[in-house]
């Protein structure tokens, strides 16, 4: 009996579910709950500056008052 | 809660517009934030009336993904997968020398616990409880130290919720894709293709580091 014989034949996954782990290893792998709190709360902290600077910069450009001071 | 579960596919009501935000995950995690907006503004004393309710809004959305992945609620052993799902993503201070990969931390918990077989739900779930419960704390102690003070608690505890039901439904995602796998394909061959793709990945993540760290 050669060694080829002997081996144990594993089966192939398919592309999907090959896909799919990989998925699942970045999934399960990623993060830990800290670093989940920190991203949404960096998500929400960062659109809400996004926010305000368009906010701040509409006022800006919008107001008569700021547009006849700057000119 | 458990009962709001579509487990086979048919749907719970029977109607189309009813059953779909039913079995989608969105309604637990508005659900969640809605609860933690609540139970944040009291402080202390309303976390802790409403910290099961969120469990039981995370408990849901598991056992959601894990119908949707080909697991079987009605046995004793779906029902426990979903209950270590708490255990991922923790770390106890144990771990902190230690490889903290995904079958790590499921090989901890399935020590802690005695073998499934000739054992009833009720014998096993003590100390399955004890087990997730090390890990589970971890992020409840996070969650408990943001909203303890009242009033900005509230917004504290719908931001934290939101990131517990993302958090926990992705690690629910990935645990019962790898066992839908492990149920098609045997646990030993996707267990060894799981240990290759992770080292793929550390190193790519490593490589993503490494210029910004020098």
């Amino acid at each position: 009996m050669t060694p080829d014989e002997g081996a144990v034949v594993k089966p192939a996954l398919t592309e999907e579910d090959l896909a799919a782990l990989r998925e699942a290893v970045i999934l399960l792998e990623q993060d830990t709950f800290t670093e989940a709190v920190l991203n949404t709360v960096g998500k929400f902290v960062g659109g809400g500056m996004s926010l305000a600077g368009g906010f701040v910069r509409g006022s800006r450009t919008s107001s008569p008052r700021r547009s006849i001071a700057w000119s | 809660m458990v009962l709001t579960i579509d487990r086979d596919g048919k749907g719970l009501t029977g109607r189309r517009w009813l059953d779909a935000p039913l079995s989608s995950s969105w309604i637990d995690g508005a659900s969640a934030i809605v609860t933690g907006a609540l139970g944040g503004v009291g402080g202390l004393a309303t976390t802790a009336v409403e910290l099961p309710v969120t469990t039981a809004f995370l408990m849901r959305g598991i056992a959601q993904i894990a119908v949707r992945e080909g697991e079987d609620l009605n046995k004793d052993e779906g029902k426990l997968e979903c209950l270590k799902v708490f255990a991922l993503g923790g770390r106890t201070s144990g771990d902190d020398n230690a490889d903290t990969g995904y079958y790590s931390v499921r090989l901890a918990v399935a020590e802690a616990i005695p073998k499934l077989a000739h054992k009833t739900l009720q014998d096993l779930l003590p100390r399955l409880l004890a087990a997730v419960a090390e890990r589970f704390s971890v992020p409840v102690a996070t969650k408990i130290g943001s909203q303890a003070a009242p009033g900005i608690g509230g917004a504290a505890g719908a931001l934290i919720n939101l990131a517990f039901v993302d958090h926990f439904q992705r690690k629910a995602m990935g645990h019962f894709r790898v066992r839908r796998l492990e149920r098609q394909y045997g646990p030993t061959v996707i267990m060894d293709l799981y240990g290759d793709l992770r080292s793929d990945w550390l190193r790519s993540e490593n490589k993503k580091r490494a210029p910004s760290a020098a």
